[in-house]
């Protein structure tokens, strides 16, 4: 039985790799089919892949704890929407100005806070991120900044929409469908770019700082310089994200992102998979559709209605224990081993 | 082609590890390093590579100062080390560790690569020839995509020394090469490492226990004890030099 | 205050100490230890209720030490650190899913009274739990100053291959500092509640302050988790007085002192300095 369902699995994945060419097309095309609402879920998943990934390097790839990840998102879209305010809606250039400075706020003051916590190892530095994610909320609400941040009411922009010149053309082409299309570009090309530097140099270099950084300084890496660009990287990602997600939702406040959320950011890669890019796939997916599949698991075992987060936590804990086996891995990894599982029993049949 | 260490010393809290302690190799040379435990050769060796600062003392390879370079930037130099406790990447495969000996040796350009146009494909290429290649002079090239975290503990010594030596150095460091290995073990690394100098010729510092592979293959010992030199010569000479034997080497009726 | 975040400071290093294990689900255990307490007061005088409680965190501790700890990789401290933050998931959602998330009130076991000393109030809530953190002290240091068991516990922790050849059973020494501070938790889940209402969140901003004060302190002593406690909680204090910060900024000042000492001390104040060069 578990063997099938192995090798449905990779099936599935296999489809995904080789017909990658053929789904991408059914991807553009999928918001005709399915509602807006949904639409507008799968969106947001695309931005969360973004802001995993950042997180995703610092801790999968590098080994660097950090449970602050949120507090950079919270900056990036703060920043953003601070340069939004009673701007005009829709107009492109301004929307992607404003986000790439909500990135760079996020690096900068990632790269400031990466730089005295180099020295730190393990369970010191994940307090010291964890002290950045409970300050900067505080900071955000509080009187010195509210000019800017409109403390504790929050900040309304007005979300991305169909520009008018497109409207003349497509009338019904309603502004998550927009969204959707507009967001995929950045996610898409981002999603590639890392796939492609994390599996040369540079993703080495993080991977063996994360195993042993005693060895990677004497073999010539830079471990500090390394560690510095893992940060600003992952800050520079989740700022990007947040800032993203400010404009499909319009609105924002000092808790938008908490502590409890960075906390969820980690438990989701964990289970979707540490170190690889799947694995944010796969976490971002669990992230957004975590009520769905509280249902699905309501409905499977009577009376486990939002229990969900704690079987995610039971996941985290079974694939801690099983890491080693797991290569550190997750459910992302799952799926790459029974793929190959496939194409090697494949082979046995037809030969 | 030569590190010469002039009077290094160093002590943690109230222990002086090394005192004062010379060394100069011979360029191409094979240096053997040998002595009590405790005497301090770890430490010298980790003294050389950076890990550790000496509190005194002057320390140069070809004329370069080694005290003002950090780690990462040895193997720049031409100056690698491979570790007694072996110190490998555990969720990498053997090809991938390899491949990390190469970081700062090959080209590296983090836009081509962020786009995998040709010109990274090429490096790849390039790198992944070079780790085959080591791989074969070591004869691990069976294991190449293996994850080192499962290979027994002789070929994972031989990882660490390809990991050394892919980068082609000037200066090899070997900590203790042979320790945990067994008597077949300790011949084939006699054998390997003749093959490093015929093939490769580089200057070595052998950091061993096994004193009679000391013997067989280096030119010139020192030997420490207690952080202090206490000799340096030709396999010949410490032999017969009667401070090592009082120290470390012992009587001929007690081997 | 101060003295309540340097008890669950402590602890934390103790299962640190332990087990090398920095254990995030602690505030969720002490939580769970409470509530505990709180089903098993509706039935039985309270100082019964929380004797028992007491014996019952023990067993949990041991237990979860048993179920999970054991068979984590002694030489990956990293996945367990993650395993904890899945145990707090764990722990918080079931808890919150069993009970429910309305608030429940605890009375104190010392009862409401309040004394009076030279024109302050204090209430005897808050002496009691001063008291408690001593007797909490004075109880741990005599259990590893003077004793044999707190000998082999702190051999255990310091190098567990050395104590195991020493004829020390390791894992059973894992447990018991594990069963130790489930109980420490518990306590001080217990004095908390009456303090801050009992809710399935309710550890969480204690245990912001806690993992800082023993972080401050240094994850090796518990002196220093205890001195960091209390030293986080004197300062939380003093600068929501001082108005330009006030009492929203007051968190602010406890954390970027915490970032401030970890800075300079990479591995807090009371613990061995070793400095890398890479």
């Amino acid at each position: 039985m578990f063997y099938f369902f192995q090798l449905f699995y990779g099936a599935v994945f296999h489809l995904f790799k080789k017909f990658g060419i053929v789904l991408f097309p059914l991807l553009l095309a999928l918001p005709v089919f399915i509602s807006d609402f949904q639409i507008f879920k799968l969106t947001t998943a695309l931005v969360y892949i973004i802001i995993l990934l950042g997180l995703n390097i610092i801790f999968g790839y590098s080994g660097q704890y950090s449970i602050g990840h949120a507090a950079f998102a919270l900056m990036g879209a703060y920043t953003a929407a601070c340069l939004n305010i009673g701007s005009i809606h829709g107009i492109i250039l301004n929307g992607v100005f404003s986000v790439l400075m909500g990135g760079f706020a996020s690096l900068a003051v990632g790269v400031a806070f990466g730089i005295p916590c180099l020295r730190m190892e393990g369970p010191y530095l994940a307090l010291a991120t964890q002290s950045l994610a409970i300050v900067v909320p505080v900071i955000i609400r509080s009187r010195y900044l509210e000019p800017f941040t409109k403390g504790s009411a929050g900040i309304n922009i007005h979300p991305l929409s169909s520009p008018a010149w497109f409207l003349q053309h497509f009338p019904h082409f309603s502004d998550e469908k927009w969204q959707f299309y507009i967001v995929l570009i950045p996610t898409v090309v981002i999603v590639l770019i890392l796939k492609n530097l994390l599996a040369t140099q540079l993703g080495r270099a993080f991977i063996a700082i994360r195993d042993n950084p005693t060895a990677a300084a004497t073999l010539g890496i830079h471990v500090r310089k390394y560690k510095i660009i893992a940060f600003g990287l992952s800050s520079f990602l989740a700022g990007l994200g947040g800032a993203i997600l400010v404009f499909l939702t319009g609105y924002l406040r000092y808790d938008s992102y908490t502590f409890i959320d960075s906390i969820t950011y980690l438990i989701v890669i964990v289970v979707g998979g540490l170190a690889s890019i799947e694995g944010c796939i796969v976490g971002s997916l669990v992230l957004v559709y975590q009520s769905n599949i509280n249902n699905l698991i309501g409905k499977c075992i009577p009376g486990a209605q939002d229990l969900h987060w704690a079987i995610f936590g039971s996941f985290v804990i079974i694939i801690m224990l099983f890491s080693e086996k797991l290569n550190h891995g997750g459910l992302g990894y799952l799926l790459k081993k029974y793929h190959r599982k496939l194409l090697y029993d494949i082979q046995g049949v037809l030969l | 082609m030569s590190l010469v260490c002039s009077e290094l010393s160093i002590r943690f809290g109230g222990l002086v590890a090394l005192n004062s302690v010379s060394l100069e190799l011979k360029p191409g040379m094979m240096t053997g390093l040998i002595g009590p435990n405790g005497a301090g050769k770890t430490t010298l060796l980790n003294c050389i590579s950076r890990l550790y600062a000496p509190s005194s003392g002057t320390m140069t390879f070809n004329g370069a100062d080694l005290l003002k370079r950090k780690s990462h930037e040895l193997t720049q130099m031409g100056i690698t080390r491979t570790f007694q406790h072996l110190e490998l990447f555990e969720s990498m495969t053997v090809l991938e560790n390899l491949i990390v000996g190469l970081h700062s040796n090959a080209r590296r350009n983090y836009i081509t690569a962020a786009f995998n146009t040709a010109q990274s494909e090429d490096n790849e290429d390039e790198l992944l020839g070079r780790a085959e290649d080591i791989s074969e002079f070591l004869n691990i090239d069976r294991y190449m995509h293996y994850p080192v975290s499962i290979l027994p503990f002789g070929i994972r010594r031989y990882v660490d020394l390809g990991r050394a030596l892919i980068s082609k150095p000037k200066l090899l460091l070997l900590d203790e090469p042979a320790s945990g290995m067994s008597q077949n073990g300790v011949a084939d690394l006699r054998a390997i490492i003749n093959k490093i100098r015929e093939e490769m010729p580089t200057t070595i510092l052998l950091v061993e226990h096994n004193v009679n592979l000391v013997m067989e293959l280096c030119e010139y010992i020192s030997v420490l004890e207690f952080g202090k030199n206490i000799a340096f010569g030709t396999p010949l000479e410490i032999r017969n030099d009667k401070k090592v034997i009082d120290s470390y080497l012992g009587e001929k009726e007690d081997r | 205050m101060g003295g309540l975040y340097g008890l669950v400071a402590m602890s934390i290093v103790f299962t640190y100490r332990s087990t090398y294990v920095l254990n995030f689900a602690q505030g969720e255990m002490a939580m769970l230890g409470t509530y505990i307490y709180w089903t098993i007061s509706q039935f039985i005088p309270i100082w019964f209720a929380i004797f028992l409680t007491l014996i019952l965190s023990f067993f949990m501790g041991t237990l979860l030490e048993r179920l999970l700890l054991r068979r984590l990789d002694k030489n990956n401290p990293s996945s367990s650190l993650v395993l904890t933050i899945g145990l707090l998931m764990v722990i918080n959602s079931t808890v919150q899913w069993w009970y429910g998330p309305i608030q429940k009130s605890v009375p104190s076991p010392f009862g409401s009274g309040v004394i009076r000393l030279a024109s302050y109030n204090f209430s005897l809530h808050a002496i009691g739990t001063i008291l408690m953190v001593l007797l909490a002290v004075a109880i741990l240091i005599i259990l590893f100053k003077f004793t044999q068991l707190g000998l082999a516990l702190r051999a255990t922790a310091e190098n567990w291959r050395a104590a195991q050849l020493m004829g020390i059973p390791v894992d059973s020494m894992l447990n018991l500092g594990w069963a130790i501070s489930a109980v420490l938790g518990t306590v001080a889940g217990i004095l908390v509640a009456p303090i801050l209402v009992l809710v399935p969140s309710m550890m969480q901003p204690v245990m912001m302050y806690a993992y800082s004060g023993a972080v401050i302190g240094g994850l090796e002593s518990p002196v220093g988790a205890l001195a960091g406690g209390i030293l986080i909680g004197v300062v939380e204090n003093l600068a929501g007085t001082w108005s330009p910060i006030g009492s929203d900024l007051k968190i602010v000042i406890a954390f970027a002192l915490t970032f401030v000492v970890l800075s300079i001390f990479p591995n807090g104040l009371f613990a061995k300095r070793e400095a890398r060069l890479y």
